[in-house]
């Protein structure tokens, strides 16, 4: 008896305390200047190799991009973002999507169906499944897709979206993204370094 | 053998009847969807915003949503059943559609399927200005939501999806703090 009111005020206790965490507004992103979060701990590649970002650190910069396998956002991003990869890392950028949503709670969002989004459409640069959604709440991210570039020295110079227009590629007026590593190649500041756009939430690991 | 005059009588009256019923039936739905055909207006964050306030129902929740987004049409008729269950104390729900420009008849479906009629608003601004515009704490995860009172000062906000109970217990803390 005793242990069911207790299990009954855990509950009550649990629910009370974390149910309107998870509806807080999370606008709580690394802010610009940061070094980069978690650069050595090691994260699992599509492929099942283990990767840090420290290692895949470009020499120019690096674009960390939060990533779904099944959503609208960035479904419409991802040949931009293809055309991105190419045209950048042949100029010193590496690019690193990563999907931080619960693989337990959403299994397109799983280490199966990560591999297979990244094979299918020849992603170039790795695919990390962010377990536990660590490096997401490191750099706060909310919501896919949602860009971080780090510059040479592993500072944190952007963060927002890719451009100003997700759903048509012919309407876009600011190309945020290029616009911010084509002023890092020219040894540039970043002169919009924040932005924001809609995109899915991030489905946090409970 | 002759034909029963009843059943002849009925069969030879029975399309006059089913035409007629079918006009009548027809002009019923007319009139039906021209009633209920959801209202869909362009809008940016400012002209939603002074609806709110001009509106100046007691509490006014906004929801973004999305025709594709799974925890959007999850948490939809969790509105829908907060405006009819709360319209005693005055709460308002407005759902803003931020679904791409092309995808306009696919939130008219939608609503009619839900036969949802009240005003829907439909984005139009860029996503930069139209977050920022509702408020710096959004970081444009949707589903998201705002609650406002009767001066049209916000009161709450909230971004993911958000279970029935969770949704009615926070509109009841807002109505009586």
């Amino acid at each position: 008896m005793k242990r069911n009111i207790f299990n009954t005020l855990l509950l009550l206790l649990v629910v009370g305390l974390v149910a309107p965490q998870g509806l807080q507004a999370q606008d709580q992103e690394l802010p610009l200047g940061s070094a980069m979060p978690l650069a050595d701990r090691a994260f699992q590649n599509h492929d099942g190799s283990q990767m840090t970002l420290g290692s895949m650190a470009g020499e120019k910069g690096t674009v960390v991009i939060f990533w779904s396998n099944q959503c609208a956002w960035v479904d419409k991003y991802e040949d931009r973002v293809l055309e991105l990869a190419t045209s950048f890392t042949a100029q010193g950028f590496n690019f690193v999507l990563v999907n931080a949503n619960d693989a337990n709670a959403f299994p397109q969002e799983a280490a199966e169906a990560t591999r297979k989004r990244a094979t299918d459409k020849g992603y170039a640069f790795p695919y990390l499944i962010d377990n536990g959604s660590a490096l997401a709440k490191a750099l706060g991210a909310s919501r896919t897709p949602h860009t971080f570039i780090f510059d040479a020295n592993r500072t944190l110079v952007y963060v927002g979206t890719l451009d100003d227009s997700p759903g048509d590629p012919g309407n876009v007026e600011t190309n945020y993204v290029n616009d911010a590593l084509s002023a890092l190649v020219g040894a540039m500041t970043v002169e919009v370094p924040k932005t924001k756009a809609f995109g899915c939430t991030i489905k946090f690991y409970q | 053998m002759s034909a029963n005059p009843s059943l002849a009588h009925s069969q030879t009256r029975t399309p006059m009847r089913t035409i007629m019923a079918a006009v009548l039936v027809m002009v019923v739905a007319a009139c039906q969807t021209e009633a209920d055909a959801p209202i869909v207006v362009h809008a940016d964050h400012a002209g939603i915003l002074a609806d709110v306030r001009a509106n100046a129902a007691p509490l006014t929740v906004v929801n973004m949503w999305a025709t594709w987004c799974a925890p959007c049409i999850e948490e939809f008729p969790y509105f829908m059943a907060l405006e009819r269950d709360f319209a005693e104390e005055g709460v308002e729900v407005v759902f803003v559609s931020v679904d791409f420009e092309d995808e306009l008849p696919a939130v008219h479906d939608f609503l009619a399927e839900r036969s949802w009629t009240d005003t829907t608003y439909f984005k139009t601004e860029r996503d930069n200005d139209f977050v920022n515009g509702f408020s710096p704490a959004w970081t444009g995860a949707v589903p998201a939501t705002f609650v406002y009172d009767a001066q049209g000062q916000q009161r709450g906000f909230w971004e993911g999806s958000i279970t029935e109970d969770s949704l009615y217990a926070k509109i009841r803390r807002y109505l009586h703090p």
